[in-house]
């Protein structure tokens, strides 16, 4: 049976599993509306140049085995070398709080599936949950209609979070390919600041399919940074749909790193709600061997003098395939917004391809709009430049590509991050040096 | 040290730009090849450095009497051939301290000696950027990004200094810098000069020369040395130009 007539069949034995029933019907719906035109496929436009079928062919355990035997030893290594962050450890679609460490007292910080049982938090489900998820998606719908795990956060008023909270997604001990439907939602209100890095691992050798959702909002004056590091097995999928609604004088980052994972597609959407709002996507994208990952930005500007900048570099390897569709939406009455829009490729090998495509659809008068794409090779003056002073081919092509993709990191204010990453780069590259 | 003999190179299925050098370098001496626009000056030091866009069609270059011309650019490197480039390139994201540390060790990894340690590695880059002049903030600073002309070609000294190569050539050195940036990079090439090593000094005009006194200087025209003489070769280039060479 493949995933479309499972996720049909399974759903009334997985409501039989849960312990609230109050989205029985909004999860019913939700499946309804996924049945109703299925899977995407190639002829659709978001996804032409994305072939999922790998993923919707293959057959799917929805109910993960609970138990695991992952040492803390073992979680370590995925640590960012920081011990002092605060963590938030899920394995096999439950939360461990033997491995997580919350430190903060004054916001509310549950896991997803907590917060659904709890009628505590009925009011904040019925004001945010699935608001500004779009329906009209194929994953987004089969998410609201199996999701039961992920993170609840709710930063109150003024509320400073100092330091960033790291909420790991592990799956382990799984004999047969599984399927997650993560769920987060992250409101952050008047003044406040969170950053939060989310990470996906896949440690068996079957396939695992991580379908997330998560809504952010962020309120006025409040400034929310998502540090998304993908660098997961060639035997891992990953659809994630990131909404992120802002009020006015806000700032929000979204930053995504892609080093793994056989197949990822991200979807990331910013709505404007107010004015003056800062927007920040970045992106650094290094693939080889037959790797995919798909980058779709959209940014929506509602709302008169906002701005929003996409930055996303991608390096491929061998016969990988990277995809960035960006849109930028200027409402007639969002005057004065400036909207930025960049993606610079490097194509290391001839089997490798990219399918770039920025899509801007303006209709306010007095805007600033810019947007390129680059498709290229490394300059071949900076490599003879490099090895001049005794550097070999190799370390000097891994230089050039970190000069390359550094541009995109230059949002990052969390060191260790910035360590992590440089060290991922220098091992796809690989190379042993310090940047 | 550093020998050529016959010399023709041409770039890749182009036209052959070299036609014949010779040229001979020894150990403590300073060399000038000055020229017109478009006389090879440039191409000579690219294809002594190594560079793969040019061919060398006949001829050889020995250097300490080994037949370097099929080395990698960064094998010649790595036997004590430097090249300070006209335009050196910019390498965001990588501090001029971390891209020195790491030229230095592969130099002394291919020589058989082990990395330098951290602490010996400071010193000595303090030390050599004492010498000329360079700011604590400079070096960790992006390679070359947002750098002036005259801090450029300071940070190839810089790189020079503390790579300490046996033959050092120097590709126009001296463009875009004011007076007092010549004059602090032509220190630091008097200080690195030795009985040990050699300079190769490419330049276009004599300017350098009243700073770097050279042994000899070549005129290169049209891919090959007519003429050589000692320093007041550069003075008299100076008045007259070198259209009565040419003729």
């Amino acid at each position: 049976m493949a995933l479309f007539e499972q996720t049909i069949n399974t759903h009334s034995s997985f409501l039989g599993t849960l312990r609230h029933s109050f989205l029985d019907a909004d999860r019913k719906s939700a499946l309804q509306n996924f049945e109703l035109k299925g899977f995407p496929t190639k002829k659709d436009e978001e996804y032409k140049y994305t072939n999922i079928k790998e993923i919707t062919e293959k057959e799917y355990n929805f109910f993960p085995t609970e138990e695991h035997n992952i040492s803390k030893e073992q979680l370590d290594v995925f640590h960012l070398g920081e011990e002092n962050f605060d963590r938030i450890v899920f394995i096999n679609g439950k939360l461990h709080k033997e491995f997580s460490k919350i430190s903060i007292g004054n916001a509310e910080f549950l896991s997803f599936g907590y917060a659904l049982n709890d009628s505590a938090h009925k009011e904040a489900f019925d004001k945010y949950f699935n608001t500004i998820a779009n329906k009209d998606l194929a994953f987004t719908n089969l998410n609201s209609a199996y999701c039961n795990f992920g993170f609840f956060l709710r930063v109150p008023k003024n509320v400073v979070i100092e330091k960033p909270i790291h909420v790991f997604y592990l799956s382990q001990n799984q004999n047969e390919n599984t399927f997650y439907n993560t769920r987060n939602l992250l409101i952050v209100e008047e003044g406040a600041k969170v950053e939060i890095i989310e990470s996906h691992h896949n440690l068996d050798e079957s396939f695992v399919l991580t379908n997330s959702v998560t809504e952010i909002f962020t309120y006025q004056n409040a400034k929310t940074d998502w540090h998304k590091l993908q660098n997961d097995s060639d035997t891992s999928y990953l659809v994630d749909h990131t909404f992120a609604k802002q009020e006015r004088d806000s700032l929000t980052t979204v930053n995504t790193f892609s080093f793994g994972g056989k197949l990822v597609r991200n979807n990331l959407d910013f709505i404007h709600n107010g004015e003056n709002i800062n927007s920040f996507m970045n992106g650094i994208t290094i693939i080889g061997k037959d790797q995919l990952v798909d980058h779709h930005t959209a940014v929506h500007h509602n709302t008169p003098n906002c701005e929003s900048y996409q930055n996303y570099k991608g390096i491929y390897k061998d016969k990988s395939h990277g995809v960035f569709n960006g849109k930028v939406f200027v409402n007639k009455i969002a005057q004065k917004t400036n909207a930025y829009q960049q993606n610079n490729n490097i194509l290391l090998d001839e089997g490798a391809s990219i399918d770039t495509k920025p899509q801007l659809e303006i209709f306010a008068d007095d805007v600033k709009c810019s947007h390129g794409c680059t498709v290229g090779q490394l300059n071949e003056d900076a490599m003879f430049y490099l090895r001049a002073r005794g550097i070999s081919k190799k370390e000097a092509r891994a230089l050039l590509l970190y000069a390359f993709a550094n541009d995109a990191m230059q949002n990052i204010d969390i060191e260790p991050l910035k360590v992590k990453v440089s060290k991922l780069l220098a091992e796809k590259l690989e190379v042993q040096m310090e940047f | 040290m550093l020998q050529i003999k016959n010399l023709h190179a041409k770039i890749e299925d182009g036209a052959e730009i070299l036609k014949g050098i010779n040229l001979e370098i020894k150990p403590g001496e300073v060399h000038a090849i000055m020229g017109p626009n478009g006389a090879g000056k440039s191409t000579l030091s690219s294809v002594i450095a190594g560079k793969e866009d040019y061919e060398v069609t006949e001829g050889e270059i020995l250097f300490e009497g080994e037949d370097i011309s099929e080395d990698a650019p960064e094998e010649r490197a790595h036997k004590g051939i430097f090249l300070s480039f006209q335009y050196p390139v910019e390498i965001p994201g990588v501090s001029v301290t971390n891209f020195i540390k790491a030229a230095l060790n592969e130099t002394r990894k291919a020589n058989g000696l082990e990395e330098m340690g951290a602490k010996e590695m400071l010193g000595l880059i303090r030390e050599n950027s004492e010498k000329l002049g360079i700011k604590k903030d400079f070096l960790s600073r992006s390679l070359n990004e947002g750098f002036s002309g005259g801090e450029k070609k300071r940070n190839e000294i810089f790189q020079m200094m503390m790579l300490n190569p046996k033959l050092a050539i120097l590709d126009e050195t001296d463009s875009g810098l004011d007076i007092d940036a010549l004059r602090i990079v032509a220190d630091g090439v008097n200080k690195f000069r030795s009985e040990g090593n050699a300079v190769l000094l490419i330049t276009h005009y004599q300017r350098l020369l009243n700073y770097i006194q050279p042994d000899y200087v070549h005129v290169l025209a049209d891919g090959k040395i007519i003429k050589t003489g000692d320093k007041s070769l550069a003075l008299e280039l100076e008045e007259k130009g070198y259209d009565w060479l040419l003729n």
